[in-house]
């Protein structure tokens, strides 16, 4: 298969043609609006198919590490204990992502009750998905069509 | 419906609620960026008194609209909203909420004769951002401190502050029960909104969409008018503040951060409330209350991608995930701004 120019590469191309020859002498707001929409969808993608496994597999390792402290210190219900035992490391990236994503959120509802270093902890987990998400939509957001 | 079967409906609306109607054409016509789920058109009309301007909003039919709205409290609000003179807001002509003239809700406005809002804080100095930020200031104090004892009965009347805000977080666990594969941010972040609930606020009518793009002036220049109530609820003043904070993160230029103290000082002394209730921090708080509306209807639009892709307004609901992770930003941010203020360190 061909594998370059890569997703990425080829993305990055069709969202400049747009935002140039697309937009240009377009006076039409609610259609240059429309196209703003599905660069910014596009812009998400570049990004997402360049890094989203590793991205993921990274998360992934470091809320596991964290849901062993919270399961030793005694914190995790048996919700969490069993979500940690019954984990699948050989499962799809997605779908390790996902079972991951539902240990996170066992740990996020424990609250303050978790003690001041664990909830440090979870908080510095939902900082890295924050900066992963961030990374996917460039840093920052402006809505489209409305500049 | 396409252009032209809006325009027909449109006459035929208007002539069924003034004679002054009848027979009317419209001379020309022109789309208004804005809201992702509804369309808006500017109509100039010929009636048997002359030319007329008019705003067409329409909701297409099959629209992933980000609330599901129940057009007719919409519509009693409206019409309450054009009798009653405190909150100022377009004169609302004629509706159909039932379809009868249009396959979808449609609301018909006359236009208003001042400019965008957002057109006057592009076109200022930075110097003019403080006297912007004071109308904007005045204008939800305004909304805000309207009695919500006369508000339409069609309205959901919450039974006491504590229980709204209880509700509010709620939507939170919902939201993720609802979805497929859990969502950790609305966990915790609910949890957060438990653990840090801020001093009460009298209850009020909320605009839900409260910014500077929902904003026109009138022709003297310093008075506003607000458009789009399609979210207006009755709940926390200061839901409004949250999100205006939010949207002017993310639409230049930022008129309140300009001079946030000259906003709250200005807002203090047209409400009477006081610091305690009204300051950065606790709209800090509700600017992530203010968010769980759409971020619902985003979580939908997502979820539903997922399940077909192949459906109306796809690249909307894809568009959607970037607005969320903006707000998870902003929440993130929200509850930092209010940990700091207590001195914890985050």
């Amino acid at each position: 298969m061909i594998i370059s120019p890569s997703v990425s590469q080829i993305l990055k191309g069709v969202i400049h043609e747009m935002n140039t020859s697309l937009k240009t002498g377009l006076e039409d707001p609610v259609k240059r609006a429309q196209i703003d929409t599905m660069i910014g969808v596009l812009s998400s993608c570049a990004v997402r198919t360049e890094h989203e496994t590793d991205w993921m597999l990274r998360e992934v390792s470091a809320i596991r590490a964290v849901a062993d402290k919270f399961v030793k210190a005694g914190h995790g219900a048996t919700a969490l204990k069993s979500s940690q035992s019954d984990f699948d490391q050989t499962a799809s990236p997605a779908k390790q992502y996902d079972a991951a994503s539902n240990i996170l959120s066992l740990m996020a509802d424990a609250g303050s009750d978790a003690g001041t270093e664990l909830s440090a902890e979870v908080l510095a987990l939902m900082e890295l998905r924050l900066e992963h998400e961030g990374y996917i939509i460039g840093g920052g957001f402006e809505a489209a069509g409305r500049s | 419906m396409d252009a032209k079967a809006l325009a027909t409906a449109t006459t035929a609306c208007l002539a069924a609620v003034d004679n002054v109607y009848d027979g009317c054409e419209i001379t020309s016509s022109q789309p208004i960026s804005g809201g992702y789920s509804r369309l808006t058109f500017l109509y100039e009309l010929k009636t048997k008194n002359g030319l007329e301007k008019i705003v067409l909003q329409y909701v297409p039919l099959g629209s992933t609209g980000l609330v599901r709205v129940d057009r007719t409290v919409e519509r009693d609000l409206l019409k309450y909203l054009t009798q009653t003179k405190d909150v100022r807001t377009s004169e609302l002509i004629a509706s159909d909420v039932a379809g009868k003239f249009f396959d979808s809700a449609a609301f018909i406005f006359k236009a208003e004769t001042g400019r965008p809002f957002l057109a006057l804080c592009q076109e200022s100095s930075p110097e003019g951002y403080g006297q912007l930020n004071s109308v904007v200031a005045e204008t939800g104090a305004a909304l805000h401190s309207h009695s919500i004892a006369d508000l339409p009965e069609s309205m959901e009347h919450p039974t006491s502050w504590d229980d709204y805000l209880t509700s509010q977080i709620d939507m939170f666990r919902q939201t993720e029960a609802e979805c497929k594969t859990s969502r950790p941010f609305l966990r915790y972040v609910a949890k957060w909104l438990d653990e840090n609930r801020p001093p009460a606020a009298p209850l009020s009518l909320v605009h839900g969409d409260f910014q500077v793009s929902n904003m026109m002036t009138q022709a003297s220049g310093d008075v506003s008018v607000l458009v789009d109530w399609e979210l207006a609820h009755i709940g926390d003043p200061r839901e409004d503040l949250g999100w205006l904070t939010m949207v002017c993160n993310t639409i230049p230029p930022d008129i309140l951060a300009a001079d946030v103290d000259g906003f709250y000082k200005t807002y203090r002394e047209k409400t009477g409330w006081s610091e305690e209730v009204i300051n950065p921090i606790t709209t800090a708080y509700f600017l992530i209350i203010s968010s769980i509306r759409t971020h619902m209807g985003m979580m939908k639009a997502s979820e539903a991608l997922a399940e077909s892709p192949e459906q109306a307004q796809s690249v909307l609901a894809a568009y959607y995930l970037s607005i969320t992770s903006y707000q998870h930003t902003m929440w993130m941010g929200a509850i930092k701004t209010v940990e700091q203020s207590k001195g914890k360190a985050v």
